[in-house]
């Protein structure tokens, strides 16, 4: 994302509000910040709805006088190289994951289920656990990602367990590339213990979705496929305010 | 049409697809080896500590054969639930069904691997199989399982949530072959996904008070012989890192286990898997 805003450029800051304002309308949606507590997620809902331009907007406030003039451009935060990058780039997935989760059981959309809400609660503390495990294995080196859910209309069970399923089966074929892909087995074993997991989410949502469903992508010799890591880049991004690149991590 | 005549035309797989997965392994293969080499002296830095370990082609076959030997016992299993008229419930006979068809797609894979590492797969005489887990007797702990739909899920959940962590054990006992640590990473997460399916059934068919995923080490069944397969599961700490409370986040002691399966080592796997053998 191009953010080519300066700090105390009233024109562009009072633009991106009234740009938002525009949007919030069309959406017929009440962004969460002006009706919860939650500032993590409610940052995310706006720069959700509102898009970059917003965002921008966000980012203009907050500066402050003794900032520099420019900020820098952000670009995609490079998850680096080898083991590292690889649990990185699965830090990234578990943010991406907790945070969907989170939204769905902040407001849930409408005619969920008693035992809905109670497994997506379920599943949502399971995806925390994996990431903030992460976050301390990487030892605070990790990429802490800003989402950007826009993509989800979080009134409707349809679009939620839609995006839930793109990433919940990402999520199993990038643990099935990744494990292949590590070079040390302490990497490895931990992994493992949180692939299955992520499939029993998959499967889980899948059958949410369309009764009876339960093996997604599983192919016809009975193998669930892989994505390298540049292809679930490429579907992370989808749901990032903060762009990653996984350019130098292993990919073949 | 049968049930096993659904099973044996769903599994009529053309045999070039595993051919082509043969061709993948290869190439891994290949690519693996370099990798390790190249990425040492750069991972050497890195946050982690560093064990790489290599394990000898001997190694390797023995384990895909246990692997073996657990697939086999699953396929005569749902060979004779598929002789049993009205076990399964039509509005499943096609999960189940596609269960088995991929269960023996497993078999397939796993000796066309030891066959190529130049083993001998692993074979068991089917009449040698108990699937009431009495080690020949006709008597075990299941014997209700191919008379009774209930029984015969608590008895897949062993199997499958046993199977999911009997995987899981091995995939760092074969690390140092990539090619094969990515051909059962890609069985275990449909195993997960088998293990899912059968939770749910005993919950929305039968009525268990059952989740998706295993809570502490709880077997969610009454059947003691299954608790083999759940011992273990209760760990909240992972790599020395506490989880309940997790950086101030309300991730209680359920979550912290649920989060995390654990592997089965081979002995505590084999003494869910043999009990089915006959093998005097």
């Amino acid at each position: 994302m191009y953010l080519p805003f300066y700090c105390g450029n009233k024109v562009q800051e009072l633009k991106s509000y009234n740009q938002y304002a525009i949007m919030k309308e069309a959406k017929n949606v009440t962004p969460d910040y002006e009706t919860t507590a939650n500032a993590g997620v409610s940052r995310r809902r706006f720069l959700g709805y509102a898009g970059g331009l917003a965002g921008a907007g966000l980012l203009i406030a907050s500066c402050k006088k003794e900032d520099p003039d420019v900020i820098p451009e952000p670009g995609a935060a490079d998850l680096g190289i080898n083991d590292q990058g690889l649990m990185n780039l699965l830090f990234v997935a578990q943010q991406v994951e907790a945070a969907i989760y989170t939204q769905a059981v902040l407001t849930p959309y409408s005619g969920m289920k008693e035992y809905e809400k109670l497994w997506l609660t379920d599943m949502r503390d399971q995806e925390i656990a994996h990431r903030e495990f992460l976050r301390n294995y990487l030892k605070g080196q990790g990429t802490a990602v800003e989402t950007d859910l826009s993509i989800i209309d979080f009134g409707s069970r349809a679009s939620v367990l839609e995006n839930l399923e793109v990433i919940e089966n990402l999520v199993v074929a990038t643990f099935n590339e990744v494990g292949r892909l590590l070079v040390f087995t302490d990497n490895l074993e931990i992994i493992v213990k949180m692939a299955s997991l992520e499939a029993r989410h998959a499967a889980t949502i899948s059958n949410l979705r369309n009764e009876g469903s339960f093996f997604g992508p599983v192919d016809v010799t009975g193998s669930e496929p892989g994505s390298l890591p540049s292809n679930s880049v490429t579907i992370l991004n989808r749901f990032l305010a903060t762009k990653v690149s996984g350019n130098n991590l292993p990919n073949k | 049409m049968n049930f096993n005549d659904i099973i044996n035309q769903l599994a009529s797989t053309d045999s070039t697809e595993f051919e082509k997965k043969e061709d993948r392994r290869g190439l891994l293969k290949g690519f693996g080896a370099k990798l390790a080499v190249a990425a040492l002296p750069i991972a050497a830095g890195s946050l982690f500590s560093n064990k790489a370990y290599g394990q000898s082609k001997e190694t390797i076959i023995n384990v895909l054969n246990y692997l073996l030997k657990l697939e086999l016992v699953k396929e005569k299993l749902y060979a004779e639930a598929g002789n049993v008229t009205d076990l399964i419930p039509a509005v499943y006979t096609e999960q189940f069904a596609r269960i088995a068809v991929n269960n023996k797609s497993h078999i397939t894979i796993l000796q066309n691997i030891v066959t190529e590492l130049g083993g001998t797969p692993y074979t068991v005489d089917p009449t040698k199989i108990d699937t009431t887990g009495g080690f020949g007797s006709g008597s075990g702990p299941f014997y209700k399982a191919l008379t009774s739909f209930e029984e015969y899920l608590i008895l897949m959940q062993v199997l499958s949530d046993g199977g999911v962590r009997i995987y899981k054990g091995q995939i760092t006992e074969v690390a140092s072959d990539k090619a094969t640590v990515y051909a059962l990473m890609q069985i275990h997460s449909v195993i997960a996904r088998q293990a899912t399916f059968i939770r749910y059934v005993r919950g929305y068919w039968v009525g268990a008070d059952i989740k998706p995923w295993i809570t502490n080490a709880n077997s969610d069944t009454t059947n003691t012989a299954a608790q083999r397969a759940y011992s273990g599961e209760t760990l909240t700490t992972q790599a020395g890192i506490n989880i309940i409370g997790i950086n101030g986040f309300t991730v209680n002691a359920a979550s912290a286990s649920q989060a995390f399966d654990e592997p089965l080592i081979m002995v505590d796997g084999n003494n869910i898997i043999n009990r089915f053998i006959d093998l005097t």
